[in-house]
């Protein structure tokens, strides 16, 4: 495991946008939350989200301060590993898989994304691009479709075909 | 006490649940093996497949990952030096200078004698303590239950005081989570957004799934690939006189498995603080306390024993109070409440054969674990040359389809999906994800609890301090707070007091 920088400003930053987000649905809080029901208010819905999000404000108050007031000592290094450019783009990757099994079908984006993935990576023989994204479809196909007759939708490429 | 004993043995020792139970425990070892992967990642992917299994089977596959996990995590640890689950970090303390001298066969067998050991201490006092607590909790009310769910949840934030800050953000982000969806107690719609498929509620597994099963991979394949070229083992098994050996320490043994057990059952504590704590009894009550770090069989027993007791710990808040104490028993209260069992103190009363399956089911992890380890060391030991990065790829595409699996739902895909951002983000920067997991479960429980005793109590918030249970609960809760500043207070004091006699 990477050693963090414990006094990087990225852990500010972080909890300051949690704090911000709190501070943010505790306003929009009347608004998103229905409370037309019963009164008192401890019986209503609102008690529960109010209490964790001032605790969520008030904790992050601390970062918000050494974010605006000690800009002039902040050290944005997390640790050693540098940006995170393969996890971005295996996310990235990941997404594309999510829509192509809408677009393309589940077996199809199986494959396109381990090879894909796996090339990406620097796994780049015949073993690691063809033949185990092959072994994961028939795996895959085989759990889900097969065994636990899941349902997937017709994928868009086939319903334009059957159209 | 044992009226029901036949039965479970019955459903324990049937074919479909020893399937369970050897393949949960085989795919834990292998998953606790792999470091970085370890055994919430392997419970997560399994999870639904689970939906469509009884009960019992799907619990004792899940337990079987569970515990298989962590035994598992002392092999690379031992030979290594490189932890399969974090808790493994203080059992290669001594299991890994054995290992350069040439001992690694001693320091697995302690290891290996120390988890069975441990995990069948902790089954044991889980059986008795568990009978005590239930008929104890049977007395408990709305404020009751809030006491004790609300001393978990400072425990579990007591358990991340050196960041305090992102213990407390994380548990309130947790509790906050819980409360997205229709309110059960007045139905009304809460920060829902009029997106409708949040009026259910964020389920917890696509936020397990995406936290750790995504999460958890993303981390993988940033990692360098391991050196594994060091592993050398001759013999494939463990050799048995060595295992005897081990057994010579059984005075740390029960020890360590009964400070886990109680660590286990403390929310929030987990397995690396009761590996840690067991290892340092076990150096201060030891006649040769100078040999721990250089390499002493002791100190893997003692890391193992502490470490494997943790599971069924975890396990006595949850079938007792229904209070899940870590993730991963987050994770077995979701198939719990998903098969319509409510675990808390009528659970045991209401499904004895089940429990009591339960308890069987974990005996005989251990027993699997410990044999399929002791004869199988080299095949196991050499699962650590597999590529992580290979392997994480194929996890997240699993875990994606499963997601959507559970309820044939896109939504779910994409709640996991920001849950794997989220989680790649706190675990890079290692913030207590466990708290957050924590909190989504206990904030039901805990709002709930809170607002039935704020009607009993017609909104006086005091009224709480006039009940026994829930006023020694918050004595008990103010001094675990107190108790570590106090004790920093003292040795700075002592400090002090040495450099002026100085």
């Amino acid at each position: 495991m990477a050693v963090v920088n414990e006094k990087s400003s990225l852990h500010d930053i972080c909890t300051a946008a949690i704090g911000l987000f709190a501070a943010i649905m505790l306003i929009a809080s009347p608004w998103v939350v229905d409370s037309t029901g019963p009164v008192p208010f401890y019986k209503g819905p609102l008690i529960f989200p109010l209490i964790t999000l001032t605790c969520m404000l008030v904790f992050s108050i601390p970062s918000l301060f050494k974010l605006f007031f000690k800009r002039d000592t902040a050290d944005y290094t997390l640790d050693q590993e540098g940006f995170p450019k393969k996890a971005i783009i295996i996310l990235t990757f990941l997404i594309l898989f999510i829509c192509g099994i809408m677009g393309i079908g589940l077996e199809f984006s199986v494959f396109i994304f381990i090879s894909v993935s796996l090339y990406f990576l620097g796994f780049r023989t015949l073993k690691t691009v063809i033949f185990l994204p092959v072994i994961t479809v028939f795996l895959i196909w085989f759990l889900f479709k097969f065994l636990l007759e899941v349902w997937f939708q017709t994928p868009y490429i086939f319903q334009l075909f059957m159209e | 006490m044992f009226e029901y004993m036949p039965e479970a043995i019955a459903a324990a020792f049937s074919v479909a649940n020893l399937i369970a139970l050897v393949s949960g425990t085989f795919l834990g070892i292998v998953v606790g093996i792999m470091p970085g992967i370890g055994p919430m990642v392997g419970m997560v992917i399994i999870l639904p497949f689970t939906f469509s299994m009884a009960p019992n089977i799907a619990l004792s596959l899940l337990l079987g990952v569970y515990c298989g996990g962590y035994f598992g995590g002392a092999v690379p640890a031992i030979l290594m030096r490189t932890p399969g689950v974090p808790s493994s970090l203080i059992t290669s303390f001594d299991g890994f200078p054995l290992t350069q001298r040439g001992k690694a066969q001693t320091a697995l067998s302690a290891a290996l004698v120390g988890s069975f050991c441990g995990g069948i201490i902790s089954i044991i006092i889980l059986f008795f303590l568990a009978r005590f607590l239930t008929h104890f909790a049977t007395k408990f009310g709305s404020p009751e239950y809030f006491a004790v769910g609300f001393a978990g949840v400072v425990l579990v934030v007591m358990s991340s005081r050196k960041h305090l800050t992102r213990g407390v953000l994380l548990l309130c982000f947790g509790l906050w989570l819980s409360t997205v969806g229709i309110d059960s107690l007045t139905i009304s719609s809460r920060y829902c957004f009029g997106i409708l498929p949040m009026q259910a509620g964020l389920n917890i597994v696509p936020v397990c799934l995406g936290l750790f099963g995504i999460g958890q991979t993303l981390l993988l394949v940033e990692r360098k690939i391991l050196k594994s070229g060091q592993i050398q083992l001759t013999q494939r098994t463990l050799d048995f006189s060595k295992l005897i050996v081990a057994f010579k320490y059984w005075k740390t043994l029960i020890k360590s498995g009964v400070i886990g057990t109680v660590l286990g059952l403390l929310p929030g504590f987990g397995s690396i603080m009761a590996s840690f704590l067991s290892y340092q009894e076990a150096k201060r009550s030891s006649d040769n306390p100078e040999q721990f770090g250089k390499g002493t069989p002791e100190g893997c027993v003692a890391a193992e024993a502490g470490n494997n007791a943790v599971p069924a710990g975890a396990m006595i808040p949850l079938l007792t109070l229904g209070i899940p104490g870590d993730a991963l028993s987050a994770v077995l209260m979701g198939v719990f409440t998903i098969n319509g069992i409510y675990p808390g103190p009528l659970l045991l009363t209401k499904e004895p054969v089940l429990i009591n399956t339960l308890y069987l089911s974990m005996m005989l992890i251990n027993i699997f674990a410990f044999l399929m380890l002791a004869l199988w060391l080299r095949p196991f030991a050499m699962i650590v040359k597999i590529k992580t990065s290979i392997l994480a790829v194929m996890i997240m595409a699993v875990s994606t389809i499963g997601i959507y699996a559970v309820n044939t739902s896109i939504f779910d895909v994409c709640v996991a999906m920001t849950a794997g951002i989220l989680g790649y983000i706190f675990l890079r920067m290692q913030w207590p994800v466990v708290n957050l997991v924590v909190g989504i479960v206990l904030g039901t429980i805990l709002e709930e609890k809170l607002r039935e005793s704020l009607s009993i109590f017609e909104g006086n918030f005091l009224l709480f301090f006039t009940r026994p249970i829930p006023l020694a609960v918050a004595i008990m809760t103010g001094l675990l707070i107190i108790f570590p500043f106090v004790m920093k207070l003292i040795q700075k004091n002592k400090k002090i007091s040495n450099i002026l006699n100085i």
